[in-house]
C-alpha cells in the first residue's frame, strides 16, 4: 500500500498527505534513541504524577460538586448501585458542607437559576378543588378561540409529543405546548416531581386538553412509607394506580375538558412488553373511572398484523418504514409522526374540528 | 424489566459514557492497574482485553461475544493469508476474511435496510411482500470495529504487516478508548506499540488532559446545548419553527456534529495517551477548509484515509484517466455515506460530497493546466473559499440527522424557504453565541493551544489537579444535567 502511494499520484486528495507516510515508530523506541523528557516543549511526566494530578482533580471536583452528585446518586433506580453511590457520596457531601466547599456550587447554580425545584409556583394539590367530571359538550375551537393543549410526559413525549404539537398547530385552531422531562415518570417524584409540575400546569396553564405520555420509566422500585416496593408486586401496582389516578385528577381540576392518556406501545423485548401490558391495564382502569379521561391504546398501532413487535411497519401508502428506534422502545420520526397524526385526529373528532390532520 | 432498566440507564447517562463519574472511576482503576502491570507485558495485555470487555459489555454483555468472534476469526484469516503459498490461495484467504467481516456488518447493520428497500420497490410495482427481517440490535461502534480489522487483514495481504499473536490482536480489537467511535487506528499504527512495555516515566499528560477537557467542553457545553435548545426540535418538527430558526438550526447541527464527534475523538486520544499509547488525530479544524478536498483532509481523517487506501486506490484511484477518477471518487463517497448508516439519506449525503469532490478536482485540474495554483491565495479569496465550503458542508448535513426518509430533510429545507416573517422565540443570544463559538474554536491557532499545553506541563501535579478540578466544577455548573449519547455511536 505504502509502496503504491509512493509510486503514483494516486492520492485521494491530489496532494501528499501526512498519513501516507509509514506509521511512526513506537514512542518508546523513539525515546530510547533520543531520551528527551519533552515532546513539543511539553514535559513528559511519570505515571505517579499523572495519578496525583488526576486524583487531586477528581477528588476536589467531587468535593466542590458533592451536593449535585448526591442528588444524582439519590435519583438512581433503587438497587445495589444506588446504595453504593449514596453511601460513598454521603461523607464527602458532609465534609464539603462542613468546610463550606459546597457553597460556590450552590451560589453558581442559584445565579444561573438551576437549583430551583421542579416548578416554583406550584402550590400543591389541596386548593385546586374537585376534579371536573367532563360530561359536558366539548366546545368547537376556532382560530379566535383556539383549543389550548398541554402535551407532557417522559422521553416518549420528546418525539411523539413534538409531533402532536406540530400537527395541532397546523390545524389553525389549536395552540399546543410541549413539556417533557427525560428519564422521569410517576414512580419517582424524588427524581422529578411530576405531581408538583402537574399542579402547576393545572393551576397556571389551565389547558383545555392534556395529552399525557407516562410509564416508560415507571416500572422500577419505589420508596413508600419507609419501605422499598419492588415493581412486580401487588403493593406497587396499587401505589402506582393511585399516582396515575391523582395525576389524572390534577389535570382535570385545572379545567381540562379532556385528558388523553397515551398508553405504551408494544416493546422490542418480550419481558418489557409484558410489563407494559400491566401498566397499560392500570392506565385503562384509572381512565375508565374518570369521565374526562380518554385512554388511548396505541399498542395495535405499533404491532404487526399478527400482533408481534417489528421496528418496521407499513405506513399509510403501504411502504415499510422504520418506526422504532434501535432500543425497541422509542419512536423514530416516522413512528412519532404516525402517533402524532392519530392523536390530533382523535382530538379533532372529539372537538368537532372541520379540518383533518395531515396524512401519515 | 430489562428494557425498562435499559431505558432509564441510557437516558440518565448511567452507561459507561466518557463524561460520567462511573467512567472516571473505571478509568482511574484501569490507569493504576495498567501501569502496575505494564512491566509484565503479557499480563498487561490480558488485563487490557478484560477491561475492554467490561467497557463494551457495560452497554450489552452479549456484544462482548462479537469482539471475541472478530478477533478469533481474523487471527485465523491472517495466518491463512501469511502462510498461503501462491497468489491464488492468498487472495482466497483475503476474500474469505472480507466476506466474513463485511458479512457481520451486513447482518447487523444492512440486511433489514436492503430487504425493506427491496420490499418497497416490489410495492411500487404492485406486489406486496412481507420480507423476512432479522431486527438485531446494532452493536455500538461495529462499523469502526470492522474497518479497523479490515485494515489488519488487508495490510497482511499487502505484506506491510506481520500477523499478530492472538493476544495482541485481542488487544487491538478490544482497546476501549477507541472501541465505540474511533479514531480508526490502523493495525499498522497500533500493533507496533505493543511490542515492548510503554515507558511509565514519560507520559504526555499535559496534552492528554487538554484533549480530555477540550472534549468535555465541546460535548457538554456546545454540542448538547445546541441540540437541546434548537437543533433537535428543528429536525423533528420543522413546522413549529420560523425560517430564521430553521437556518440557525441547520448551522447548529453543523456545529453539534463537529463538537460531538471530535469531542469523542479528543477524549479517546487523550485517554490513550494516559495509558501510554498514541492514536492518530481525527480532526483538524474542518470548518476552516478551503474546498472539499481540504475538508476531507481535516474531517474524520482516519476514515477518509481509510477510504482512500482501502477503497479509492483499489478502485483505480486517479491512475485510469480523468473520467474513471471521478467515477472512483463518487463510488468511494457513496460507500462512505452508506458506512455512516443504513439509509438512503446517508447515501445521498455521500453523493453530495462525492459531487463536491469531483467539482473541486475538476476546478483544480483546470487551474493547474493554466499554470496556476489549485486554489487562489490571498485574504479575500481564502475567506470566500472557506465560507463557501462551510455552507456546502453545512447544508449537506441536513440529510444526516433524520435517517429514514427524504421527507424530513426536504421538510426542513422547504420550511427554511417558506416561513419568513418572524424571528422566532428560539433565536436567542445564547444559542447564536454557542454556534459562533463552535465555529470560532477551529480558528484558534495551534500554536496558542500548544503554548498553553507547554505551560500546563510545567505546573506541579497538585496545581494541575487544582486546575482540572476548577474545570470540572465549571462544567458541572454550566453543563447539562446528564450526558447524551454521542452521535457517532450509532455508526
Amino acid at each position: 500500500m505504502d509502496e503504491r502511494r509512493r509510486q503514483g499520484g494516486d492520492d485521494w486528495f491530489d496532494e501528499a498527505d501526512e498519513r501516507t507516510a509509514p506509521p511512526p515508530a513506537p514512542a518508546t523506541a523513539r525515546r530510547r534513541r533520543r531520551p528527551a523528557v519533552t515532546v513539543g516543549g511539553r514535559r513528559l511526566v511519570p505515571a505517579g504524577s499523572v495519578l496525583v494530578a488526576g486524583l487531586v482533580g477528581l477528588g476536589l471536583a467531587l468535593v466542590l460538586n458533592s451536593a449535585s452528585i448526591q442528588r444524582t446518586a439519590k435519583a438512581m433506580p433503587f438497587g445495589l448501585q444506588r446504595t453504593l453511590a449514596v453511601t460513598a457520596i454521603r461523607p464527602v457531601a458532609g465534609l464539603s458542607h462542613l468546610l463550606f466547599l459546597d457553597r460556590p456550587s450552590q451560589a453558581a447554580l442559584a445565579l444561573l437559576g438551576r437549583n430551583r425545584p421542579a416548578e416554583e409556583s406550584g402550590s400543591g394539590l389541596s386548593d385546586l378543588g374537585s376534579p371536573t367530571a367532563s360530561t359536558t359538550t366539548l366546545r368547537t375551537p376556532t382560530a379566535g378561540r383556539p383549543l389550548r393543549i398541554w402535551v407532557g410526559g417522559d422521553s416518549m413525549a420528546e418525539s411523539s409529543g413534538a409531533q402532536v404539537v406540530q400537527y395541532a398547530q397546523q390545524t389553525g385552531v389549536m395552540r399546543a405546548t410541549l413539556d417533557y422531562h427525560i428519564s422521569t415518570g410517576l414512580s419517582r417524584p424524588d427524581f422529578f416531581d411530576w405531581p408538583l409540575r402537574l399542579a402547576y400546569v393545572s393551576r397556571v396553564l389551565q389547558p383545555d386538553v392534556a395529552v399525557a405520555f407516562f410509564g416508560a420509566n415507571d416500572a422500577q422500585a419505589v420508596r413508600f412509607g419507609g419501605r422499598v416496593l419492588g415493581s412486580e408486586t401487588t403493593a406497587w401496582d396499587a401505589l402506582y394506580a393511585q399516582r396515575v389516578g391523582q395525576a389524572m385528577d390534577t389535570l382535570l381540576r385545572g379545567g381540562a375538558t379532556r385528558v388523553y392518556w397515551i398508553g405504551l406501545p408494544i416493546m422490542g423485548t418480550k419481558p418489557f412488553s409484558r410489563t407494559v401490558r400491566v401498566l397499560n391495564a392500570i392506565f385503562r382502569r384509572q381512565a375508565a373511572t374518570r369521565p374526562g379521561v380518554v385512554y388511548v391504546d396505541i399498542w395495535p398501532m405499533f404491532a404487526t398484523p399478527g400482533g408481534a413487535y417489528s421496528a418496521y411497519l407499513r405506513d399509510a401508502h403501504g411502504d415499510l418504514q422504520l418506526m422504532r428506534q434501535s432500543d425497541g422502545i422509542h419512536m423514530t420520526l416516522a413512528g412519532a409522526s404516525r402517533l402524532g397524526v392519530a392523536i390530533v385526529a382523535r382530538i379533532e373528532r372529539d372537538y368537532h374540528v372541520g379540518g383533518q390532520a395531515p396524512a401519515s | 424489566m430489562d428494557g425498562l432498566r435499559e431505558s432509564v440507564y441510557r437516558r440518565a447517562g448511567l452507561s459507561l459514557l466518557f463524561p460520567t463519574i462511573t467512567f472516571a472511576i473505571f478509568f482511574v482503576a484501569v490507569f493504576i492497574a495498567s501501569w502496575l502491570l505494564m512491566p509484565r507485558l503479557r499480563l498487561w495485555k490480558v488485563f487490557i482485553v478484560l477491561a475492554g470487555c467490561v467497557f463494551y459489555g457495560w452497554w450489552d454483555y452479549r456484544a462482548v461475544a462479537l469482539l471475541g468472534v472478530v478477533a478469533l476469526a481474523n487471527f485465523g484469516f491472517a495466518l491463512a493469508i501469511a502462510r498461503a503459498r501462491g497468489a491464488g490461495p492468498r487472495k482466497a484467504a483475503l476474500i474469505a476474511a472480507l466476506v466474513f467481516d463485511l458479512g457481520l456488518l451486513a447482518v447487523f447493520k444492512y440486511f433489514d435496510f436492503f430487504v425493506v428497500s427491496a420490499a418497497n420497490v416490489f410495492h411500487v410495482v404492485g406486489l406486496q411482500v412481507t420480507p423476512p427481517l432479522i431486527e438485531l440490535a446494532l452493536p455500538i461502534g461495529i462499523s469502526f470495529l470492522i474497518f479497523r480489522i479490515i485494515s489488519y487483514v488487508v495490510d497482511i495481504y499487502r505484506g506491510t504487516l506481520e500477523p499478530a499473536s492472538l493476544l495482541d490482536l485481542a488487544v487491538y480489537v478490544a482497546f476501549f478508548p477507541y472501541l465505540l467511535a474511533g479514531p480508526i487506528a490502523r493495525a499498522s499504527e497500533f500493533l507496533p506499540q505493543l511490542r515492548e512495555p510503554r515507558d511509565p516515566r514519560r507520559i504526555d499528560a499535559s496534552r492528554a488532559f487538554f484533549l480530555i477537557f477540550a472534549g468535555l467542553v465541546k460535548k457538554m457545553l456546545i454540542a448538547d446545548y445546541v441540540a437541546t435548545h434548537l437543533v433537535t426540535g428543528v429536525f423533528t418538527t420543522p413546522g413549529r419553527y420560523t425560517s430564521l430558526e430553521i437556518l440557525l438550526g441547520i448551522y447548529g447541527y453543523s456545529v453539534q456534529i463537529y463538537c460531538d464527534f471530535s469531542a469523542y475523538s479528543d477524549m479517546a486520544i487523550g485517554l490513550s495517551l494516559l495509558l501510554g499509547f498514541e492514536l492518530p488525530d481525527n480532526f483538524n479544524a474542518p470548518y476552516t477548509a478551503r474546498d472539499m478536498r481540504d475538508f476531507w483532509r481535516r474531517w474524520h481523517m482516519t476514515l477518509s484515509s481509510w477510504i482512500r487506501d482501502y477503497l479509492y486506490i483499489p478502485f483505480g484511484g486517479n491512475r485510469k484517466g480523468v473520467r474513471r477518477t471521478y467515477v472512483n471518487l463518487m463510488a468511494a463517497m457513496l460507500l462512505a455515506g452508506l458506512w455512516h448508516g443504513a439509509a438512503w439519506t446517508f447515501v445521498f449525503w455521500g453523493g453530495l460530497h462525492g459531487a463536491g469532490l469531483c467539482c473541486d478536482h475538476w476546478r483544480a485540474a483546470r487551474r493547474r493546466a493554466r499554470g496556476e495554483p489549485a486554489l487562489r491565495d490571498g485574504f479575500w479569496p481564502v475567506a470566500r473559499q472557506r465560507f463557501l465550503t462551510f455552507q456546502f458542508v453545512t447544508f449537506a448535513w441536513v440529510f444526516f440527522p433524520t435517517r429514514s426518509d427524504f421527507a424530513s430533510p426536504f421538510a426542513v429545507l422547504s420550511r427554511l424557504l417558506t416561513a419568513w416573517g418572524g424571528v422566532g422565540a428560539n433565536v436567542t443570544l445564547a444559542v447564536v453565541l454557542v454556534i459562533v463559538l463552535g465555529v470560532a474554536i477551529q480558528y484558534v491557532p495551534a500554536r496558542a493551544t500548544g503554548l498553553a499545553q507547554v505551560r500546563f506541563s510545567r505546573l506541579s501535579p497538585v496545581l494541575q489537579g487544582v486546575g482540572l478540578a476548577l474545570g470540572f466544577f465549571v462544567l458541572n455548573v454550566v453543563g447539562p444535567q446528564g450526558p447524551a449519547a454521542f452521535l457517532y455511536f450509532r455508526f
